[in-house]
C-alpha cells in the first residue's frame, strides 16, 4: 500500500477523541429509568405511597412522613391497628427476614397526631355526604381538600360509623376521635342525629347541594331461623353496643367474620364463657387469622362446620339447636344465656336514580374492611371532581415490582422487631389496647431502614459504578444514560437493587 | 461490491468469505459485533457454520481448537481481558500447530475498567507462538482475515489479527467486499495433514519427555521463520487477485527520509497525515508500519531503516519496568547492525487520542535532539 494520505479514502485519523464514536448505536435493547409501584402500594386499598413514607421515617423526617401519609389516608392511627395488612402480604422483604411491619409504621405515623393544612382553592361546589363511617369521612376529607364545601350527615350522635363498633382493645376510641378531629379541621360541616329518609330526604338535599354522596354502608344480615326475636338474642352490632354486665354468663356467637370474633372477645372480657359456631372450616373464616388465633388463646371456644337450626326459650336460658354441616341427622344443642348472630352484611335496596348522586364505601364495593372504605371514599371524591371539572384523575399506573426485579444481593437478611403485646392473663380482664406499637428507635433503626424501597431510586450509584461503558452520568442528583455509548448490556438493570431500571427494544 | 463497514463487520465478512466452519466466542466490548454478526448470519442460514455459544473466552478458544483439530476452519474473536483469559490455550494452540484465526480488537487492560484502545493486550501475548498481524484500516482487516487462513494453513501456525478497538472496530469506512468466487479461488478448502476422527481415535498433545519436546519447539521456531516468506507471498498473491498488495511491513515515503516513524495500528493513519504536513514544510519524514509483529521481520526492518538519521517509535503500549514494547523490538533488531538514535514515545494509552499535531510535535522534538533525553518519552501524560 504505497500511496499518499491525500490519495487515500478516509483513513482512521484521530482529530479529537473516540468519544465522538457512537459505540452504542448497534444495540437492540436499552435500559431506561422507570420508577415502579411497590407491591405494598399496589396492594393498598387506599393507594398510599408507603415506600416514600417509610423512606422519610428512616431519615427521621416524621412530620413529612405523616403529612405524606395523610395526603391519601387521614386514618393512619386507625388503619395501623385494624387494617388486615394487604400490603404486608405482598411485601418483598418476606423473602429476606420477613415482611416490613407496615401496620406498625402506619400506627406510629398516626400516633404522631400531625395535622395537615387544607390549602385547596374553593371550587364553589357544595357537597352532602351521608354517613360518617370511614368511607363517608374519607370522601368528605378528600372532597374538602379539593375545595368543596362539604356537609356530613350522620344518624348517630357520634361520628365514625362502624369505627365505633370496633372494640377498644383493638382500637381505642380516642384514636378515632383524634383522627376524625383532624378530618373535620379540613373545614367540614357536620349534621349529627340526622338520618336519611327520616330527618331529610335525598330530594331535599338535592335542593341545597350540588351533589350527594351516599356512604351509609351495609345492613346486618339476619338469620332466617326460629327464635331470633327472643330476648337476649342480638345482632353482632347490637351486642357490641351493649353496655350491660354479662359476667358469669355463657354467650354463644354464630358467625366467623371480624364482628363475630369481636363479639366473642368482648363477651370474654365481660367475664363470660364464650362459644363460637361457624358453618365452615377455620381456614374459611373471613376474620383476621391472627385475631382468631388470639381469641382461641384467650379462651374462646370455636366449633367449625356447625349450622344453626333454631333457638328455643327454656326457663332461664336459651337453647340453640345446631347440626353438623351436610349431615341432616346430627342435630345437637347448646344451652346459653345469650346468642349473638354475626352472620355478615348485605346491601339495602337503594334508589340511585337520583341525578348527581354518588356512592362510596361498602354500599358500593361490599369489601367490608375499613381500608377499602377509606380507599373507596377517596376514589369517589376523585370521581366527583372529575364529574364536575373533567380533570383527569386516572393516570396510567406504572408496573408493579416483582421479586425477580430486585437484586437481593444488596440486602441483608433482617428480621422485624417484635411488637410488645400485653400479657394474656392481664389483657382479658379489661378493654385496654393489646398491642403497644413500636418505639421511636425501633421505627428508625430497625423497621424503616429494613424497607427495600421497591421500585424507587435511592441514588445508590450502582448503575453509575457498574456501567462498563461509562455511559451513565449524574446530573443534578439524577442519572442520565448516554445512549450514544450505552450498548444495551443490561448490567445496570441487573445491579439495580430496587428494580428501577427496565429494558426496552430500541427503535430502529 | 463496496460497502460502508466498521472494522468489526469487516472482520465478520472476512470470516464469512473465508468460509469459517466453526465459530465460537464470548462477547466483550469492543469485539462483540464481530461474532454477533456471524451468529446472525448462521441463524439466518446465510453462513454454513456451527456457531457454538460458550461461557468464557477460554472455552471459546478451546472449542475452536477442538474444531480445528478435526480439520474444520475455526474462527474466534476477543479483546483485552478475554484474550488474557485465553492465555494458557494460546500457548496450546500454537504448540499443537492448529491453524486458527483469531481477531483481537485491541483494548486496554483493566483496571481501571476501560473499553478503549491500547495494544498491551495482544503485545503481551507476544511469546505464545502466534503470528501477529496489525491492521491500519477496515479494508485491511477484511483482507487480512482471508490471507490469515492461507498463511495459517500453510505454516500450521495460529494467526492473531489485531485492530485498534473503537478506532477501527467502531468506525465505518468504505470496504471493498471481494466476490466469494474469487476468494474461493484464492483460498482453497482446508486440507489438514492429519485430523481427529472418531473412527480412528487419537490423542493430541500428549506427554513429551525431554528427548522430544525440544525438537517440537525448534520446529515451531522454524515455522515462524518460514512464515515470513509465506506472509509476503500470500500478500503479493492477494494483490494479484484482488488488486491490493500486502507485505510484512508497510513503508510510507521511506526513500528520502531522514527521520522514520515506526509504529503499528491506527496511529499509522494519523502519521501519514502528519508526515505529509511535515514534508510540505521541507522535512524529510517517513514511516515504517510494522504489519507483521510476529514473526518479526528483522532483516527487512534493518533494510528499511539503514539510511536514516533518527528513528521515532510510537508505542501505544508499555512493558512495565522497561519501556515501549515496539521500542524494545526495534532496539533488539538493531543490535550490532545499526547504530541510529531511537526516540521511544509512549502515547495514547487507554484510548487517549494521538492527533496529527501530536506527531508533528514528536518529530519536532526529535529534530531538536541528538539523542532522546530519557528512555521513555511520555507523550501527553499529566505527570
Amino acid at each position: 500500500m504505497k500511496f499518499r494520505a491525500s490519495e487515500l479514502p478516509l483513513t482512521p485519523l484521530s482529530l479529537k477523541d473516540t468519544i465522538s464514536i457512537r459505540t452504542g448505536d448497534w444495540k437492540y435493547v436499552e435500559p431506561f429509568y422507570e420508577e415502579k409501584l411497590s407491591p405494598c402500594i399496589s396492594a393498598c386499598p387506599v393507594g398510599t405511597d408507603v415506600t416514600s413514607c417509610i423512606a422519610l421515617l428512616a431519615k427521621e423526617e416524621f412530620q413529612e412522613a405523616a403529612k405524606l401519609w395523610k395526603e391519601s389516608n387521614p386514618f393512619p392511627g386507625v388503619c395501623g391497628r385494624v387494617c388486615p395488612r394487604f400490603c404486608e402480604r405482598e411485601c418483598l422483604r418476606q423473602h429476606l427476614g420477613g415482611s416490613i411491619t407496615i401496620h406498625l409504621l402506619e400506627r406510629f405515623i398516626g400516633d404522631l397526631n400531625v395535622d395537615i393544612q387544607n390549602k385547596s382553592q374553593k371550587t364553589g361546589k357544595k357537597m352532602a355526604v351521608i354517613g360518617s363511617g370511614p368511607a363517608g369521612l374519607s370522601c368528605a376529607y378528600h372532597l374538602s381538600r379539593k375545595g368543596y364545601k362539604v356537609t356530613l350527615f350522620e344518624k348517630e350522635k357520634l361520628l365514625g360509623g362502624l369505627l365505633r363498633a370496633i372494640p377498644s382493645y383493638r382500637l381505642p376510641p380516642q384514636i378515632v376521635d383524634k383522627e376524625i378531629e383532624g378530618i373535620l379541621k379540613q373545614g367540614i360541616d357536620i349534621e349529627i342525629n340526622k338520618e336519611s329518609g327520616k330527618d331529610f330526604s335525598l330530594e331535599e338535599l338535592k335542593q341545597q347541594f350540588d351533589a350527594i354522596c351516599i356512604a351509609t354502608g351495609l345492613k346486618e344480615r339476619k338469620l332466617n331461623i326460629r327464635g331470633t326475636e327472643l330476648f337476649n338474642v342480638w345482632s353482632g352490632r347490637e351486642f357490641l353496643k351493649l353496655n350491660n354486665d354479662i359476667q358469669n354468663k355463657k354467650i354463644t356467637v354464630i358467625g366467623g367474620g371480624d364482628t363475630a370474633i369481636d363479639a366473642a372477645r368482648v363477651a370474654l372480657r365481660k367475664g363470660s364463657e364464650v362459644f363460637v359456631f361457624y358453618r365452615r372450616r377455620r381456614e374459611d373464616m373471613p376474620a383476621n387469622p391472627y385475631e382468631v388465633e388470639e381469641a382461641i388463646e384467650e379462651g374462646v371456644n370455636i366449633k367449625y362446620l356447625s349450622e344453626p337450626l333454631r333457638i328455643e326459650k327454656c326457663s332461664s336460658f336459651l337453647r340453640l339447636f345446631l347440626k353438623k354441616k351436610a349431615d341432616e341427622n346430627s342435630e345437637f344443642f347448646i344451652d346459653t344465656d345469650g346468642v349473638v348472630m354475626a352472620v355478615g352484611e348485605e346491601r339495602e335496596m337503594l334508589n340511585n336514580e337520583i341525578k348527581d348522586t354518588f356512592l362510596c364505601g361498602d354500599i358500593l364495593t361490599q369489601k367490608g374492611t375499613v381500608s377499602h372504605a377509606i380507599g373507596s371514599g377517596k376514589e369517589t371524591a376523585s370521581l366527583i371532581h372529575k364529574y364536575f371539572f373533567g380533570e383527569e384523575t386516572s393516570i396510567t399506573l406504572p408496573a408493579v415490582v416483582e421479586s425477580e426485579d430486585l437484586n437481593l444481593d444488596y440486602f441483608k437478611e433482617e428480621y422485624p422487631p417484635e411488637e410488645k403485646k400485653r400479657d394474656m392473663s392481664q389483657r382479658i380482664k379489661d378493654f385496654d389496647e393489646i398491642y403497644q406499637g413500636l418505639t421511636r428507635e425501633e421505627v428508625i433503626i430497625k423497621e424503616a431502614t429494613r424497607c427495600f424501597g421497591c421500585g424507587k431510586c435511592s441514588g445508590c450509584d450502582n448503575c453509575y459504578v457498574f456501567c462498563p461503558d461509562a455511559a451513565i452520568f449524574k446530573q443534578d442528583g439524577k442519572y442520565i444514560i448516554d445512549y450514544d455509548h450505552c450498548k444495551g448490556c443490561g448490567i445496570c438493570m441487573e445491579e439495580c437493587p430496587r428494580g428501577v431500571i427496565s429494558m426496552r427494544r430500541t427503535e430502529k | 461490491m463496496k460497502k460502508l463497514l466498521t472494522g468489526n463487520y469487516a472482520a465478520s465478512y472476512g470470516a464469512i468469505l473465508s468460509r469459517a466452519e466453526v465459530i465460537s466466542a464470548y462477547p466483550i466490548t469492543p469485539q462483540t459485533q464481530i461474532v454477533e454478526k456471524l451468529s446472525t448470519m448462521v441463524a439466518e442460514g446465510k453462513l454454513d457454520a456451527e456457531f457454538i455459544n460458550v461461557e468464557s473466552e477460554r472455552s471459546a478458544l478451546a472449542v475452536c481448537m477442538g474444531a480445528s483439530a478435526t480439520g474444520a476452519r475455526a474462527f474466534t474473536a476477543t479483546s483485552a481481558q478475554g484474550l488474557a483469559l485465553m492465555h494458557e490455550l494460546l500457548h496450546w494452540a500454537a504448540g499443537a500447530r492448529l491453524p486458527l484465526v483469531l481477531v483481537n480488537v485491541n483494548r486496554a487492560m483493566a483496571p481501571g475498567w476501560t473499553v478503549w484502545c491500547d495494544e498491551n493486550d495482544s503485545l503481551s501475548q507476544r511469546d505464545t507462538g502466534w503470528i501477529q498481524l496489525y491492521c491500519e484500516s477496515n479494508q485491511e482487516v477484511l483482507d487480512t482475515v482471508i490471507q490469515a487462513y492461507k498463511i495459517a494453513e500453510k505454516t500450521m501456525l495460529p494467526v492473531m489479527i489485531c485492530m485498534d478497538g473503537i478506532f477501527l472496530s467502531h468506525t465505518q469506512e468504505v470496504v471493498d467486499l471481494p466476490e466469494q468466487e474469487k476468494v474461493d479461488r484464492f483460498l482453497s478448502p482446508y486440507k489438514p495433514p492429519f485430523s481427529l476422527d472418531t473412527s480412528s481415535p487419537h490423542a493430541l498433545g500428549s506427554l513429551t519427555p525431554p528427548h522430544v519436546y525440544f525438537e517440537f519447539r525448534y520446529k515451531l521456531q522454524q515455522a515462524m521463520d518460514e512464515a515470513q516468506a509465506e506472509i509476503e507471498k500470500t500478500g503479493k498473491e492477494f494483490g494479484n487477485t484482488f488488486g491490493r498488495d500486502y507485505g510484512l511491513l508497510d513503508e510510507y515515503l521511506l526513500n528520502e527520509a531522514e527521520i522514520i516513524i515506526v509504529a503499528l495500528g491506527t496511529v499509522c493513519g494519523t502519521c501519514r497525515v502528519a508526515i505529509d504536513r511535515l514534508n510540505e514544510k521541507g522535512n524529510k519524514v517517513g514511516m515504517l508500519r510494522i504489519r507483521t509483529f510476529r514473526p518479526l521481520p528483522k532483516k527487512k526492518i534493518i533494510e528499511s531503516l539503514k539510511d536514516v538519521k533518527k528513528v521515532i517509535i510510537i508505542d501505544r503500549n508499555i512493558s512495565y519496568g522497561h519501556h515501549g514494547i515496539l521500542h524494545e523490538e526495534i532496539k533488539s533488531a538493531f543490535y550490532r547492525k545499526l547504530n541510529i538514535p531511537l526516540f521511544g514515545f509512549i502515547a495514547g494509552l487507554g484510548g487517549r487520542d494521538i492527533t496529527p499535531e501530536d506527531i508533528e510535535q514528536m518529530v519536532n522534538y526529535t529534530l531538536k535532539h541528538e539523542e532522546s533525553d530519557t528512555d521513555i518519552l511520555w507523550w501527553g501524560v499529566n505527570k
